[in-house]
């Protein structure tokens, strides 16, 4: 299956500069988010929403086409 | 000789232009240890309820802590505190940059202020002695003007200034002091307080060496923080500033956008840290922005601060001013629907020109923009200005009319709660205020906690008193360290996320108390953990400190605070939240429907109160409570 990725902040620099953070990963069924943060190298803390749900756990496991947006906690400025 | 500090405190009475050094025992800055904890002992003492805040008897202290001047990084900040003329409650701000640390090295842990000159002045500080000196020439002028010519005046381009700008002189009612043109005490109108004094400007220029008790712990730590920062959590933060937090906090569907009526901004990726970073930093056509767009904090290794160049176009950029925060991007942009980075990054440079704070006038503006939608104001009200969401060029315009109080600028230049009183035709609806003070671009519909401290927060609604929620269930160890161990769901807002909100309240108020960095040291993602704050806190003075310590640090300001606003007659009746927080459900994105409830609102802080050990029906701290943190003094004061 095939999920789409936005990475965010510092995030980005795991990919080129010119990809603005976007990509699309190809996955074997039942992947979860703890799959896409592994196959991407991201070792920080990070947030993900799945298809704009806020929060959820690097267990849950993805569907065909699911929207991912992956960003760090941190929280002032 | 103390390590840290000098014990030296100086006083001066503007009205008859004298001034004169305080020399306090050890134990009272152990007790209170720096800003506001410390300038509460004086403005509590030393002022009378029901002071005109724009009037001579206001008082107005500027405070380092211990620590300050130290060489590692986010130690060199400054607490400003007074009376606010925008709330009427306690008014009370920070900021960094060089001018902390050269206060210190000048030979003075704070200064307290009283009176008002004759005439325009400032104050010249060096190798600890202190004048008073004529400022008639500087009166006006234009932050950037300002530095230039007293740094040649002094015969000393060292010389760091904090000063007032036009909108300080005049009273704007959100009015900042700036210093190095870039870096603003911004919340709570402290300028306007400083303008009213005829105070335009502190200059200072120190030698004195810092002695701290142990140089090698130290630098055994500020040598663990430079090696940690690329894989630390705020490797973000250093390279793209708080500006990455527009893309953060859209992710979240927490960036407030067209005043607060959603929480995405379909245009958020226009004002991103990396779009930022990649475009308008100083540097960037070449490449080399990493040299020329990104500044600091005296011996801070994060150079978090953003330096913005632009010649051509309708908005050339002056890097003097530096460059916007995540906070001034947001309210200057998303929260007035514009998108026009390099249109924002001018109106941030007004602001640092004119002395602003960015927060407010965004917001205001935010607030008058949708008025104007709604047609409760006209053409004719704005001078011709076209006051949709979205239009950049008003945005810009307004910073500057604000800044001069000219035009429709003077309505909005009263802070946007006192413009709707004035205005009426129901404009109150629209405001997003706490005590009057506008709220912050982290939106309490999102990180529920941040209700509870936009209402209770003593000095208006703020995002730099507690920790956000989002922070707690990925930091376990850190938080165990204050005794928080229990993360609980997004959106909770029960008794143990009240809890979590108190006590991270005290730790960051205690990171206020020592005016340290809120990036640098805290409980979560931040470079330095509480137990290592307290590390450098004992190597820098030699005490045997321990966290506990420095909590209760930060407990005792907190009380103070709302001590001193208890005695104004404000307590519980004004820990408000915005009307629409509970009656208009954000639009789009993540947080679509969001809104609060105010049935569990009411319950926590109910429960807050309870816990803080204050009368929970009045939200006054109770003698008891005073006691147990060593204020008897202060409860003497309130009689009770
Ligand atoms: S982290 Fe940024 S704001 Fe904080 S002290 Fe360092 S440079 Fe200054």
């Amino acid at each position: 299956m095939r999920v789409s990725i936005q990475l965010h902040g510092i995030l980005r620099d795991q990919l080129p500069p010119a990809a603005k953070g976007r990509t699309t990963l190809e996955l074997p069924d039942a992947a979860t988010v703890g799959d896409v943060l592994a196959k991407l190298g991201i070792e920080r803390r990070v947030l993900v929403s799945v298809n704009g749900r806020a929060h959820v756990s690097s267990e849950q496991v993805l569907q065909e086409g699911d929207q991912l947006v992956i960003y760090t906690p941190v929280g002032g400025g | 000789m103390p390590y840290g500090y000098h014990g030296r405190i100086l006083h001066v009475d503007l009205t008859r232009g004298a001034l004169h050094i305080e020399q306090p025992e050890e134990k009272f800055y152990r007790k209170y240890m720096g800003g506001s904890a410390m300038a509460l002992t004086y403005l509590l003492r030393g002022m009378p309820a029901g002071v005109d805040p724009l009037a001579p008897e206001n008082m107005l202290a500027l405070f380092l802590s211990v620590i300050t001047g130290a060489p590692i990084s986010g130690q060199s900040r400054v607490t400003v505190a007074a009376k606010s003329p925008l709330t009427g409650c306690i008014g009370d701000s920070q900021a960094g940059g060089f001018f902390p640390a050269e206060l210190k090295f000048a030979g003075f842990d704070g200064i307290v202020v009283t009176g008002r000159a004759p005439r325009p002045v400032y104050l010249w500080l060096h190798d600890g002695h202190a004048e008073l000196r004529d400022a008639t020439h500087l009166w006006g002028r234009v932050t950037g003007e300002v530095q230039a010519m007293l740094r040649h005046e002094l015969g000393d381009d060292k010389v760091q200034v904090l000063q007032v700008g036009p909108a300080g002189e005049k009273g704007v009612r959100f009015a900042a002091l700036i210093n190095m043109c870039s870096r603003a005490n911004g919340r709570t109108g402290m300028g306007a307080v400083m303008g009213a004094k005829n105070l335009k400007a502190i200059a200072v220029r120190g030698t004195q060496k810092l002695e701290v008790a142990d140089p090698a712990a130290l630098h055994a730590l500020a040598r663990w923080g430079a090696k940690q920062l690329p894989q630390s959590d705020i490797a973000g933060l250093s390279k793209y500033g708080t500006s990455e937090v527009i893309g953060l906090n859209n992710a979240d569907g927490g960036l407030p956008t067209r005043n607060y009526a959603s929480g995405v901004f379909e245009h958020y990726e226009a004002l991103d840290g990396p779009t930022l970073y990649e475009t308008l930093l100083r540097g960037a056509a070449q490449g080399q922005q990493e040299r020329l767009g990104r500044d600091t904090c005296y011996a801070c290794a994060v150079r978090c601060k953003r330096v913005v160049e632009k010649r051509e176009g309708p908005y050339p950029l002056d890097p003097t001013y530096g460059g916007p925060e995540y906070e001034s991007l947001a309210t200057l942009g998303s929260y007035c629907g514009v998108h026009d980075l390099a249109a924002v990054c001018k109106a941030n440079e007004n602001c640092n020109k004119y002395g602003l704070d960015t927060i407010s006038c965004g917001a205001t503006i935010a607030w008058a923009m949708e008025c104007f939608e709604n047609g409760l104001l006209t053409l004719e009200d704005t001078g011709g200005l076209e006051l949709r969401f979205g239009n950049a060029e008003a945005v810009v315009r307004l910073t500057e009319m604000i800044g001069r109080r000219e035009g429709f600028g003077d309505l909005l230049a009263e802070g946007s709660a006192r413009a709707a009183q004035r205005l009426g035709r129901g404009s109150e609806r629209f405001l997003i205020t706490s005590k009057n003070q506008e709220a912050p671009a982290h939106m309490p519909q999102v990180k529920r906690t941040l209700a509870i401290i936009y209402a209770a927060n003593p000095f208006g609604a703020d995002h730099q008193s507690h920790e956000h929620d989002p922070a707690y269930a990925p930091y376990p160890e850190r938080m165990a360290q204050i005794g928080l161990h229990d993360p609980q769901p997004p959106l909770s807002l029960n008794a143990e996320m009240v809890r979590y909100a108190l006590v991270t309240q005290y730790a960051y108020s205690a990171l206020d108390s020592l005016s340290v960095c809120q990036f640098v040291y805290g409980p979560a993602w931040h470079l330095y953990s509480m137990n290592q704050l307290t590390e450098m806190v004992r190597a820098v003075t030699g005490w045997d400190v321990s966290l506990y310590e420095i909590m209760k640090v930060g407990e005792r300001r907190l009380n103070m605070l709302r001590a001193f606003n208890a005695r104004e007659g404000i307590g519980r009746e004004h820990d408000t939240l915005p009307e629409r927080f509970f009656t208009r459900p954000l639009q789009g994105g993540p947080s679509d429907g969001y809104v609060l409830d105010r049935e569990e609102w009411r319950r926590a802080m109910d429960t807050y109160y309870a816990m803080a050990g204050w009368d929970v029906q009045t939200g006054i701290p109770t003698r008891p409570t005073l006691e147990a943190l060593g204020l008897g003094w202060v409860a003497d004061l309130l009689g009770l």
